[in-house]
């Protein structure tokens, strides 16, 4: 039967299982041997006399200690090996890069591309064709017909939370399409649509969104003014939309090239050549992007570049910019006013990446703490009149410091202070006239939140700006908890200490277990609180709680010890020079219990002090914000 | 007007992620530059002439003419990145 069998393929995959398997053998084998080492490095062995019998001939070479070195290389072996192994899982490849290599991204194949021609013609049975206008405009300039955009961002447990809304108006001259429906009905006689050529009341549809590609949307959601959800275009409807208003914008630039240039072929062949470049599944570089275009256009007989072309082509080639990085989101809106102004709101969930290098951050992380400074870029102000951006933390927090910087240089930017070209070197001057663009942040005042207010942006190149919010914990927050701790184990140790350098008389073993107290105490406070939280600043309060926890329990350990020792020493008095009591002192570890004690009570008074200090400060702090006197916000930028 | 070439949204930024800090990335891409009105979307009239256009070219082109020319755009892309294999192949080569 095994010569009959078919010989292994070693295949990646196979050769892959293969060394999993080898890595839990070794796992087992490792730990079944860090095990043996163990037990024999640091307990008796059946056969060996006891260790109480000192009168057993010792051997010359003991390899109890040798033993032990290896128990330790093994573990740490086994643990630099798992901890790989984890590392290797966790390492995120980037995702190749478009033209990575220098060669083509446009990927489809001949039916995925015959699919989308089929689309295209479905649509133009379809009532979509009387949106394509709109369609085009909302997404080459959505700040044309974007009012007011808000964009709030929440800290929400480990998630952040962003939620936009969009006010839009919507021009009536892409709007009017009662003499489009009538034309679809008559000339189709097939309304596909059902009820818009009876009605009159044809569903729009909105691009609320132009996502980068590859991006993923979490939990999105999107609803209108009353708060109902809607639907979204599902990706074949929208790529219906997108091939017909390529060929709309076709069409339109066509009017102003040579007709004796073009051919219906060649307006096929850019078509095919341009949708490859937008419904192709990776992104296109840059040089891809523009050669591609470049080559589409000369098949449908536009050649020239620059300053003297056509708006009709400059709306082509920017619309096939933009779609080659970018895919919308379009929501369907079946109802609208007389005043043609739509409210859309959508939100989406995000896990934002925590990289911490530096020690003070790494070791946040080490204390189960989480980065405080949120960085965000107010992008969306070029796409809407007036932008408001709200940055908000949860209840139990305050907004600390608030800055927006400019990205390229790190300068803090002062009030209405813009960035006049971010490209060539950065220049931040100060606009004058009538006072656009104009951006202002509100003044802290102890809120749980940022909030930045943007106008006049939309015709601007984009600014390269970052606002940087920092939150801290309420006061008193765990900083007041910590300082109970504080204070409570500074007492205990200190009177226990005091008991014990001055030989007072033991009663009891009470004093052992009220000296844990503090670290009970320490382990609730600090660990059981704000577990969910995005953010959590209380690196004081969290260090203090640990050196508080520690001094305690060895403070109880001590307690025990050196009681055991004091016991030992009167039962056994010949030996009270080496370990015991020697005339006043108890000596543990060689140390007397005198500077024990005294070594914990400077730890615990040390830490008091510490976030004594911290409490104070950050109260003030805090409490300064309260009090601000509510001035015009003419210089809020800090 | 010149249009300058565009950004993508997200685009490398020397304080892109700096330590400790949460950085939330552009929900939105956002073009570097804004684009000229276009006059043609602003006349009603040329854009329902415009649309009654496009949608007889829709209707006009036959399966047959456009699996043709998507056969042509493909083998323009092949032909493309065959051109730039060998490029790279012979850029490796040299630097070897």
């Amino acid at each position: 039967m095994t010569s009959e069998s078919e010989p292994i393929v070693w295949t990646p995959e196979r050769l892959r299982n293969r060394l999993m398997s080898w890595h839990r053998i070794f796992s087992v084998s490792a730990g079944a041997a860090a095990a043996i080492l163990g037990w024999s490095a640091f307990l008796p062995l059946p056969w060996e006399p006891p260790l109480t019998r000192a009168a057993h001939p010792q051997p010359l070479f003991h390899v109890r200690p040798a033993m032990a070195v290896a128990w330790v290389l093994l573990l740490t072996l086994i643990t630099a090996t798992i901890n790989y192994r984890y590392r290797r899982h966790a390492a995120s490849s980037p995702p190749p890069a478009a033209d990575g290599n220098g060669l083509s991204a446009l990927d489809m194949s001949i039916p995925d591309l015959q699919r989308v021609f089929d689309l295209r013609a479905e649509a133009a049975l379809s009532d979509k064709m009387i949106s394509l206008p709109m369609f085009v405009s909302l997404i080459l300039q959505p700040e044309k017909s974007r009012m007011r955009t808000v964009e709030t961002v929440s800290l929400e447990g480990r998630v952040i939370v962003q939620d936009v809304t969009v006010e839009l108006s919507l021009s009536d001259a892409l709007l009017d399409d009662s003499w489009e429906r009538r034309e679809a009905s008559e000339a189709g006689g097939d309304d596909r649509s059902g009820h818009g050529a009876e009605t009159g009341n044809s569903e729009i549809y909105v691009p609320i969104l132009n996502c980068p590609k590859k991006e993923m949307i979490d939990n999105f959601r999107v609803r209108d003014r009353e708060g109902r959800d809607l639907d979204i275009l599902c990706y074949e409807e929208t790529i219906q939309l997108i091939s017909s208003s390529l060929h709309f914008l076709i069409q339109a630039a066509l009017r102003e090239s040579d007709p004796e240039m073009m051919s219906l072929d060649g307006i096929d062949r850019a078509e095919a050549l341009f949708l490859m470049l937008i419904c192709g599944n990776t992104t296109a570089s840059q040089k891809t992007t523009e050669k591609t275009i470049q080559a589409g256009l000369s098949h449908i007989g536009i050649n020239g570049k620059g300053d003297d072309e056509a708006q009709t082509v400059t709306w082509l080639r920017e619309f096939l910019r933009t779609l080659a990085h970018a895919f919308p989101v379009v929501a369907v809106v079946s109802e609208i006013d007389v005043s043609r102004r739509l409210q859309i709101s959508y939100s989406r969930t995000t896990i934002p990446p925590n990289k911490s290098k530096h020690f003070r951050h790494w070791l946040r992380l080490m204390l189960g703490l989480r980065p405080v400074t949120v960085q965000m870029s107010p992008g969306m102000a070029h796409n809407s009149k007036s932008y408001h951006l709200q940055v908000k933390a949860p209840d139990s927090q305050y907004l600390m410091e608030q800055t927006l910087r400019c990205a390229e240089c790190g300068r803090k930017l002062s009030s209405s202070e813009i960035e006049a070209d971010s490209r060539g070197g950065c220049e931040h001057v100060r606009p004058s006239g009538d006072g656009e663009p104009y951006f202002q942040l509100l003044r802290k005042r102890g809120q749980h939140y940022a909030h930045l207010y943007m106008r006049g942006f939309a015709g601007l190149q984009r600014q390269n700006i970052r606002l940087t919010a920092s939150f801290g914990e309420v006061p008193p927050g765990t900083l007041a908890s910590a300082a109970i701790t504080a204070v409570t184990s500074f007492l205990l140790i200190g009177a226990v200490g005091v008991a014990e350098t001055t030989r007072l008389a033991r009663d009891s073993d009470i004093p052992a277990v009220l000296l844990v107290i503090p670290a009970v105490a320490a382990s609730w406070f600090g660990f059981v609180s704000d577990t969910e939280a995005v953010l959590r600043s209380s690196l004081a309060a969290r260090c203090s709680l640990i050196l508080g926890g520690f001094t305690s329990i060895a403070a109880s350990v001590l307690f025990i010890v050196s009681g055991v020792v004091q016991q030992d020493a009167g039962d056994r008095p010949a030996a009270a020079g080496q370990t015991g009591q020697t005339g006043d002192s108890t000596i543990v570890l060689g140390i007397g219990v005198g500077w024990w004690w005294s070594t914990l009570v400077y730890l615990a008074g040390a830490n008091l002090v510490y976030v004594l200090v911290q409490l104070v400060v950050r109260s003030n702090a805090y409490r300064r914000l309260l009090r601000k006197e509510a001035l015009f916000n003419d210089d809020t930028v800090t | 007007m010149t249009i300058q070439s565009h950004r993508e949204a997200g685009a490398a930024l020397k304080n892109d992620s700096p330590d400790g800090i949460y950085v939330v990335e552009p929900i939105e891409y956002v073009r570097s530059s804004s684009l000229p009105d276009n006059e043609l979307l602003k006349n009603q009239e040329e854009v329902k002439s415009l649309l009654r256009d496009t949608r007889k070219s829709i209707r006009g082109r036959t399966r047959e003419k456009i699996s043709q020319a998507i056969a042509a755009a493909i083998a323009e892309v092949i032909k493309d990145q065959e051109a730039e294999r060998s490029a790279v192949m012979a850029t490796r080569r040299r630097s070897a």
